[in-house]
């Protein structure tokens, strides 16, 4: 039989159509059989390289625990690569790495495994295809020594973007002091783009996030801090200042000053909430210019702040805060009023009950529901103590008003009741 | 007579050879972007900070309307979620079953004041509840007003600056929150929207809201709808995401910046397609104003859902699907072809307008053509049967081309059966049940027409009950 179709069929169109119908088939069948080649492959495939990934991560966790005889410390790091693939030892070596302190770090990349990788990457960063060398400076942030160091240098100047970042970064990892200089280009400084040759890679956030907690940026000097800070991106700055809270708190309270003061709405809130996550202590002339600022999410990180720090004093600005358009700052204002102890609670339930905004009352009486609900005890007493404290309010013209001292809880004390809740 | 019928002839071949030729387009497309993303080395290198505390928050609102079989496994899925920081938000939108019973006594829920501000025109409140077992859980209880007006009442309630709209009987997978608010924390400042994919829950192994076994239906009807979905996704939507041009992001599963939404009003409540809708609208506001911006489809983030197992349930869903996308593409038809509206306006709609709108009828009118052709005995029956054969086969050969994107994304349906039974669809799917669901587009045009906004009722068989 032959194949030559215009035996059988004379038209033209017709013969297109069979031969179209006869490669459809045979695409069909290829697909089907491709599908089912990856669904046999895929799952040993898959099983191959997480037993390969797990034994590579307990080899490599070995050499943290014990006083291992260099000699069989060596021996096991040419097993592993022989017997894993170097893919699946850079995996591991990768996930150990990131979790690891500096010291355990420092350790690791003095060890046999890391040496021998650290060789095979020196040998694909000097390759000809970019791709190669991309996975050689990975490589290398993760093993490189001082030996690698002229190498990574090199590396900075390469034509590809992408090799030039990651050399930048590994050299941050292996020489701190001259890798930062390098690797603060990167970061999104304004106007950067525009005369650095070298940024023209740009980063995503996550990935300049990731780099700027890479930063050792105690290596640089409180002058140098803050024109990095001044330069960065009002995204960045936030970040500058956790990875200054995380090197050391010292560094991170001046830069929290400045970003209080700072023009950008998004670098206030970030400092008022760096401010109550770390717990720096702000003055209270600080709070109280953040419980006024004219944007909410200032005033309601502000106000958020001044529960963590435990600003006593500013009980009344909060008050005024419970009446603020704002949700979240009136929410925020309220919690803070519970966090401030007895003071802050008898205010908030006082506001609960008589207090003239429709909206303040609704959050006191939200927020305090809350605390009752999740039976907090500090709240509980203070609903219950006697006698009532009075109440300082500021003004509408900033004067101090004592407050009507009739107090009623017996709403509370209902719900409280109805709830079974033991008041004792 | 016989020109016309040359032309329609020549209509219809390059209307045929246009189409294959985008969905080609299209399945390349995805496969280089499951490729990239599956090789990339510097992965692992972009997701050490997706896991940290520049996560962004979240409101989960699930609208429910009569979901008293499926409320409780989905609630009880969301709040298992491995994400580290997010509240859920159940609008119960005057259901007349037992839905807010259920979630009463299930998660002993307490009345608290309705503090909110209307950014979004609703329906009037009735009541939120919070639970006294999680604090991330809030109930929310209203006047009847539909899907689109329970999720703009989710998002007057809703605390944080991200929101995922989900269906009451979604069952999103621990991870997939995570992977869809990626895109968020790669590119906090363009990132708009985020979409995930969307797999049939019907037959799978559910328990406490977590999926055990994927399984294949035996349901006939829920098989087909395999083959469609995984078609819908997998080439479909990652196809569009790689050139930008992304239309749809399902309803069911999508995460959105509040503020966005609100500027663009909301979902559309008069619309019985409001997923597509708001998306076109997004693209349109954000194009007007000049505004850099991205909408991403991120194919790993996966949730389940339970789709028709009756062929009468799936005729409304196809019907209300059609008409959803007519009343989108008209209420923005300035779009279409417009150059200002970039890739949307020149590529996107006018792929959905030629052949996702007008396709049913452009095949009513091919067979309106065969029958006139044969009566006046102008019909070359051979060649009639063999372009058919072209064209059904070129259907089978996108389904099974997208097996195998399966198979290098998921795989989740285990066993040689499965695979054979899915190959199986692939093809049977071209002999009865694409002209049903012709003729249920063809209603749903129709409905467009006249002007139908109703929804058509869902039943719901429950995840406990397979």
């Amino acid at each position: 039989m032959s194949l030559d179709l215009s035996l059988y069929i004379r038209d033209p169109l017709y013969r297109l159509a069979v031969w179209i119908i006869v490669a459809q088939f045979f695409f069909i069948a290829g697909a089907a059989l491709i599908a089912g080649v990856i669904r046999w492959i895929k799952p040993k495939w898959d099983a191959r390289r997480e037993q390969e990934q797990s034994k590579a991560r307990q080899s490599i966790l070995k050499l943290l625990n014990a006083d291992l005889d260099p000699k069989i410390e060596a021996e096991d790091a040419q097993r592993l690569l022989e017997e894993a693939s170097l893919r699946s030892v850079i995996n591991a070596f990768e996930q150990v790495v990131t979790r690891l302190g500096e010291v355990e770090q420092r350790q690791l990349r003095a060890s046999s495994i890391a040496l021998s990788i650290e060789k095979h990457a020196l040998r694909l960063a000097k390759s000809w295809w970019w791709w190669r060398r991309f996975e050689g400076v990975l490589l290398l942030r993760s093993v490189g020594t001082e030996s690698s160091e002229e190498l990574l240098v090199r590396l900075l100047r390469d034509p590809h973007p992408t090799v030039s970042f990651y050399a930048a970064w590994a050299l941050a990892r292996v020489s701190p002091i001259r890798g930062l200089d390098e690797l603060v280009h990167y970061i999104d400084i304004k106007g950067a783009y525009q005369t650095e040759t070298r940024s023209q890679l740009k980063l995503s956030f996550s990935q300049q996030v990731t780099l700027l907690k890479e930063l050792k940026l105690q290596h640089l000097t409180q002058e140098e801090l803050e024109t990095l800070f001044d330069q960065l991106s009002p995204t960045l700055k936030p970040v500058m200042i956790e990875a200054l809270i995380q090197s050391g708190r010292g560094q991170a309270i001046p830069m929290v000053r400045r970003g209080i003061h700072s023009s950008d709405m998004e670098v206030r809130v970030a400092s008022y909430k760096a401010a109550a996550t770390s717990r720096l202590s702000l003055t209270e002339a600080e709070l109280k210019k953040g419980l006024k600022d004219p944007f909410w999410p200032v005033r309601a990180q502000a106000a958020k702040a001044v529960g963590v720090l435990r600003a006593i004093n500013l009980v009344p600005h909060l008050c005024e805060c419970l009446a603020d358009s704002q949700w979240w700052v009136r929410n925020n204002s309220a919690h803070s009023l519970v966090q401030l102890g007895e003071s802050g609670i008898e205010a908030l339930s006082y506001i609960s009950q008589f207090g003239e905004d429709r909206f303040a009352r609704d959050i006191a009486r939200l927020v305090l529901n809350e605390a009752i609900m999740s039976q907090d005890r500090t709240v509980m007493n203070a609903l219950n103590s006697q006698p009532v404290r009075v109440l300082p309010k500021r003004s509408s013209t900033g004067e101090a008003t004592v407050l009507k001292q009739e107090r009623s809880s017996a709403l509370l004390t209902t719900e409280i009741t109805a709830l079974g809740i033991n008041q004792s | 007579m016989e020109s016309i019928i040359v032309f329609t002839d020549w209509f219809f071949l390059s209307y045929f050879f246009v189409l294959n030729s985008a969905y080609a387009m299209l399945i390349l497309l995805s496969f280089r972007e499951v490729l990239v993303e599956k090789l990339s080395f510097s992965r692992s290198v972009l997701l050490e900070a997706s896991s940290d505390r520049y996560t962004p928050p979240i409101s989960i609102i699930a609208p429910a309307y009569n979901e008293e079989a499926t409320i409780l496994t989905s609630v009880q899925a969301l709040l298992s979620l491995n994400y580290p920081e997010f509240e859920v938000i159940v609008v119960n939108d005057a259901s007349k079953d037992n839905t807010l019973n259920l979630l009463i006594e299930r998660f002993q829920l307490y009345h608290v004041e309705p503090i909110f501000r209307y950014q979004v025109k609703t329906a009037e409140v009735k009541a939120i509840y919070r639970s006294t077992l999680f604090k991330n859980l809030t109930v929310v209880d209203k006047h009847n007003g539909g899907k689109a007006d329970a999720l703009n009442c989710g998002l007057n309630v809703a605390k944080y600056t991200l929101f995922c709209g989900i269906d009451a009987d979604t069952l999103i997978l621990p991870n997939a929150l995570l992977q869809l608010a990626r895109p968020f924390i790669q590119d906090p400042s363009r990132t708009v929207v985020s979409g995930g994919t969307i797999r049939i829950a019907n037959a799978c192994s559910i328990s406490h809201g977590q999926i055990d076994e994927v399984r294949l239906p035996k349901n006939i009807w829920a098989n087909f709808q395999i083959v469609e979905y995984l078609r819908a996704f997998l080439f479909g939507r990652i196809g569009w995401n790689a050139i930008g041009g992304t239309l749809i992001i399902s309803g069911a599963f999508g995460l959105f910046r509040k503020d966005v939404v609100i500027a663009a009003g909301g979902y559309a409540s008069d619309s019985v397609g409001e997923d597509m809708e708001l998306i076109v609208r997004i693209h349109r506001k954000l194009r007007e104003e000049k505004r850099p911006y991205q909408i991403r489809f991120v194919w790993e983030s996966v949730c389940y859902t339970e789709v028709p197992e009756s062929g009468q349930i799936l005729s409304r869903q196809r019907d209300r699907w059609q008409r959803g996308l007519i009343d989108s593409l008209w209420r923005h038809r300035r779009m279409f072809f417009n150059p200002k509206y970039g890739v949307i306006g020149m590529v996107s709609f006018p792929f959905f307008l030629f052949f996702e709108l007008l396709g049913p009828l452009v095949e009513l009118l091919g067979l309106i053509m065969i029958s006139v052709s044969y009566m006046i005995g102008y019909l070359d029956i051979g060649f009639m049967l063999l372009f058919i054969s072209v064209s059904m086969l070129f259907g089978s050969m996108i389904s099974v081309g997208t097996l195998i994107l399966e198979e290098l994304t998921f795989g989740l349906y285990p066993g040689w059966k499965s695979l054979a039974q899915m190959v199986a669809y692939a093809f049977l799917e071209n002999l009865g049940y694409r002209q049903l669901t012709l003729s249920w587009r063809l209603r749903g045009i129709w409905g467009a027409i006249k002007g139908d906004h109703g929804w058509g009722e869902m039943v719901r068989k429950g995840f406990g009950s397979q």
